[in-house]
């Protein structure tokens, strides 16, 4: 028989972050283990396999996502100043490289509308109700721009979550491959198509390729963030328009 | 290193501030690097050694970060699978057809700005 719901109760605030921060480590870093080792095969990705590990130890455990989250909040707040210190590499890029940045705004325009649009409509084509298309629609942009945008054309934000973030791994995962195949050769191209498809996580993975690849999707996580906040609304407006609902 | 946090969160409580009083759309973090941003650029000494490090250990790990979030991708489980096939075409597609426009233009730009700015050649990994 399956244990029951472990009582995290009983547990220290300390020994709550240290059961929090510890599920989070150890399966990260026996994915970047996996990864060295198994060179080249672009499943073995240490965010896919931290999130499965966690999600099987939470469902035999009983312990809810909501309590481990609580024990994880150290590793996620790191996110924010993560965040910031983008711009490190950014004003490095920006400072070397001024007369491609015209070049990247046309690329990060193009992409967020690529996205907005397929997102959108596929559902509907192939079925889906409106509600999961909109929420698709804003997958593109950084997690809580997406929520927001979401909220605003009746979506769901916690499915909008989710999908931005089953993109960024699914970006992490076959960037490298696609764009090889695509004969795209330059470092800077990658890192717009990274961070403007996949966002934070993408952005992650582009650092891993390039530091130039991920300065440009840095980029391309800020300025696709605004992008899919002016282009989702109108898009969702005008597909309203067409069905009739 | 102390420094070099402090720098980044102050920053990140600016952008945070600002989208408050402005509400804008951005997130504070995203805000705040934007600001930094403009601010490395206008006084380049303010990168110094120690922030440069914190950065490049904080940007080179940034994946971890995402894994609490991510796990909370089991809990909407359930609703994917209803409309598990619009939802797992929708969003392959979207995201490799996204992928690849923007590599795409931006290679033809680079292409056609030939000579202008090299950036750094493509070698092994």
């Amino acid at each position: 028989m399956l244990p029951a719901a472990f009582p995290m109760q009983w547990l220290h605030l300390s020994e709550t972050l240290a059961f929090g921060t510890l599920l989070t480590l150890a399966p990260y870093q026996a994915g970047l283990a996996i990864q060295r080792k198994l060179r080249g095969n672009p499943l073995a990705n240490p965010v896919l396999i931290a999130v499965l590990t966690i999600s099987a130890v939470l469902l035999f455990t009983g312990i809810s996502y909501r309590e481990y989250f609580a024990g994880a909040r150290i590793v996620h707040l790191l996110l924010g100043p993560a965040t910031v210190a983008l711009a490190i590499p950014l004003a490095d890029s920006v400072k070397r490289l001024r007369s491609s940045l015209k070049g990247a705004l046309v690329s990060i325009a193009a992409g967020a509308l690529v996205s907005a649009v397929t997102g959108l409509w596929l559902v509907r084509l192939l079925g889906g109700s409106a509600q999961v298309a909109n929420s698709m629609a804003p997958k593109a942009a950084t997690t809580p721009i997406a929520m927001g945008i979401a909220q605003g054309v009746g979506g769901e934000p916690s499915l909008t979550a989710t999908f931005a973030i089953l993109a960024g791994i699914l970006v992490s995962i076959t960037v490298e491959h696609l764009l090889r195949w695509a004969q795209v050769k330059d470092w800077r191209a990658y890192g717009l198509a990274a961070g403007t498809a996949g966002s934070g996580i993408g952005t992650a993975r582009a650092f891993h390729l390039n530091q130039q690849a991920g300065a440009f999707a840095g980029l391309a996580l800020g300025l696709n963030g605004l992008a899919t906040a002016i282009l989702v609304p109108l898009l969702v407006w005008l597909t309203s328009l067409v069905t009739g609902r | 290193m102390i420094r070099a946090f402090f720098l980044l969160i102050v920053f990140e409580m600016i952008g945070d501030g600002l989208r408050q009083w402005l509400s804008i759309p951005l997130p504070g973090p995203l805000m705040g690097m934007f600001l930094l941003t403009g601010l490395l650029l206008w006084k380049p000494n303010a990168a110094t050694d120690g922030v440069t490090r914190v950065a490049r250990g904080l940007t080179s790990q940034m994946a971890l970060f995402f894994v609490p979030a991510g796990a909370g991708v089991m809990m909407e489980m359930g609703r994917i699978r209803k409309e598990w096939i619009p939802i797992s075409a929708a969003l392959c597609v979207s995201t490799a057809a996204s992928m690849l426009v923007t590599a795409w233009v931006m290679q033809k730009a680079v292409d056609g700005a030939a000579g202008n700015d090299a950036g750094e050649p493509m070698g092994g990994e």
